[in-house]
């Protein structure tokens, strides 16, 4: 059974927390202004007053308790300071903070490459070739269905029906089960990556270390010319454009899809001065769903 | 990169910002923004996290922090202090990944209860101060990061978040009572319950 008691309310009422709360801040002088008080007095009731100790005590406790040190493992940061260092200083007045403008530009640079690439694609008769270097990606590396087209920067072997959609399509059609794969190609007429490619769950970090360590094919798929180019996505299935992730000079080494608690996202994986960043995103929106650095 | 060339600070007494490291970042030195970047990450990390209430969405807000310091540097202007100007880009980014957060559907498997926490596990204490910043308006945890974490004074942060003072001084006080409360320090509540035989 349980009995509840009133509290001492305090010298100040509902306001005692308040005053104690800038007692504890040292702002007491504006407390005791909204009073028209002075400090002293005010300090002098609450002395005059026997709960301040534990009222005091008990603040203090919320105080402690959100204090508790959180860090970033060295990889995360490391990752989100390379993402950073990727970001040009913008001479424009931006205070007002916007959180997708390089996403967005991302997200439209890829689309501009993935509708040139479309736009080849229907002036040349059903089969687009994309552009991509000789090495290919370990998803694609891995597929049966791809026909093996090495040499030269432009055959990547992906087959593109002349409906197809483009990148946004190509993003809304990435599922991570081989029945919808099989699906997808089916009904598009394009040649999809066969899901077991995807990476699977990558939630957790290690997990994604050693599946992106095991992907990663001997050569890169492409370079990264400057900090905001955006390269070509080779697999038909990554839309986020891959270029604005990395620092200038980081070569590519792996685009490909995994699951991220569940839901269906992007790997990106770049590597610069021996060091790999890897990147999982949202593929809609490209936002940053994790990111290691290994 | 990652390691033992810059400081990895999440103490608010230490100063791992100094001006001339912020003048190279302003002036377009990019490894003095690489170093301050690392030293301040996980400072960012600790507010985003004390505001946004699951580690993957405090991280999505941290990032977006980060780039906003990187991209925004050059106009710094020297007049608040580095931490000052990089604490407000931080919570807003917090704040907006909170707004973010509240506008996604959320996945079944986040709607089953949570086991019972237990007190003496310290991930478990985690979870059961997370559950208590959660019952905290975001607009209160702001302010009670600013303080408690950032340090600023309520003049502070009364301008960073565009609201008087005594407003700032009310949100602190009720935040941590609350705060207190849902931790479990609650003889000193509005009501005080004691079992009795």
């Amino acid at each position: 059974m349980s009995e509840y008691l009133p509290i001492d309310p305090g010298p100040y009422g509902a306001d005692t927390d308040d005053a104690v709360s800038a007692l504890i801040d040292g702002e007491l002088a504006g407390f005791a202004a909204d009073r028209g008080q002075d400090v002293a007095t005010v300090q002098a009731t609450l002395d005059a007053w026997g709960g301040l100790a534990a009222r005091r005590a008990r603040l203090e406790s919320a105080r402690h308790a959100l204090r508790t040190p959180l860090t970033l493992d060295d990889p995360t940061r490391a990752a989100m300071v390379a993402a950073a260092l990727a970001v040009e200083p913008d001479a424009a007045p931006v205070v007002p903070f916007t959180r997708n403008r390089s996403r967005r530009t991302a997200v439209l640079a890829a689309f501009g490459a993935a509708a040139a690439v479309l736009l080849i694609g229907v002036g040349v008769g059903t089969y687009v070739v994309g552009n991509r270097s000789n090495t290919t990606s370990t998803a694609e590396r891995a597929s049966t269905t791809i026909p093996a087209n090495g040499g030269g920067q432009t055959d990547s072997g992906v087959k593109i029906s002349p409906n197809a959609t483009g990148l946004e399509s190509s993003s809304s059609d990435t599922r991570s089960d081989d029945q919808s794969a099989s699906t997808t190609a089916a009904t598009t007429g394009r040649t999809t990556v066969p899901s077991d490619t995807d990476l699977g769950e990558v939630s957790d970090p290690k997990t994604l270390i050693a599946k992106v360590q095991r992907s990663i094919p001997a050569a890169p798929i492409t370079t990264t010319p400057g900090a905001t180019a955006v390269t070509a996505a080779p697999n038909p299935q990554v839309s986020c454009a891959s270029g604005s992730l990395f620092p200038a000079g980081s070569a590519i080494v792996l685009e490909t899809t995994a699951s991220f608690n569940g839901r269906t996202a992007q790997v990106i994986a770049a590597q610069l001065a021996g060091r790999t960043t890897v990147y999982v995103l949202e593929p809609t929106g490209c936002s940053i769903l994790s990111a290691v650095a290994f | 990169m990652a390691g033992s060339t810059f400081e990895k600070s999440t103490s608010l007494a230490d100063n791992p910002f100094p001006i001339e490291l912020v003048t190279a970042a302003r002036t377009g030195d990019r490894d003095a923004l690489n170093t301050l970047l690392n030293a301040y990450a996980n400072r960012a990390f600790m507010i985003c996290r004390r505001i946004v209430p699951n580690d993957q969405d405090a991280q999505d807000a941290t990032q977006e922090a980060l780039i906003a310091i990187a991209r925004s540097i050059t106009r710094f202007d020297g007049a608040a202090a580095f931490t000052t100007w990089a604490y407000r880009i931080t919570v807003n980014a917090a704040l907006d990944e909170v707004r973010r957060t509240k506008r996604r559907p959320v996945p079944d498997a986040e709607l089953e209860p949570a086991p019972a926490p237990d007190p003496t596990d310290a991930v478990d204490a985690r979870i059961t101060l997370d559950a208590a910043l959660e019952q905290l308006l975001p607009e209160f945890r702001a302010a009670l990061v600013l303080r408690d974490l950032g340090g600023l004074d309520y003049e502070q942060i009364a301008t960073m978040l565009e609201i008087p003072p005594g407003t700032v001084r009310s949100r602190i006080a009720r935040g941590r009572a609350q705060l207190a409360a849902a931790l479990g320090n609650q003889d000193h509540d509005d009501q005080r319950q004691r079992d009795t035989p």
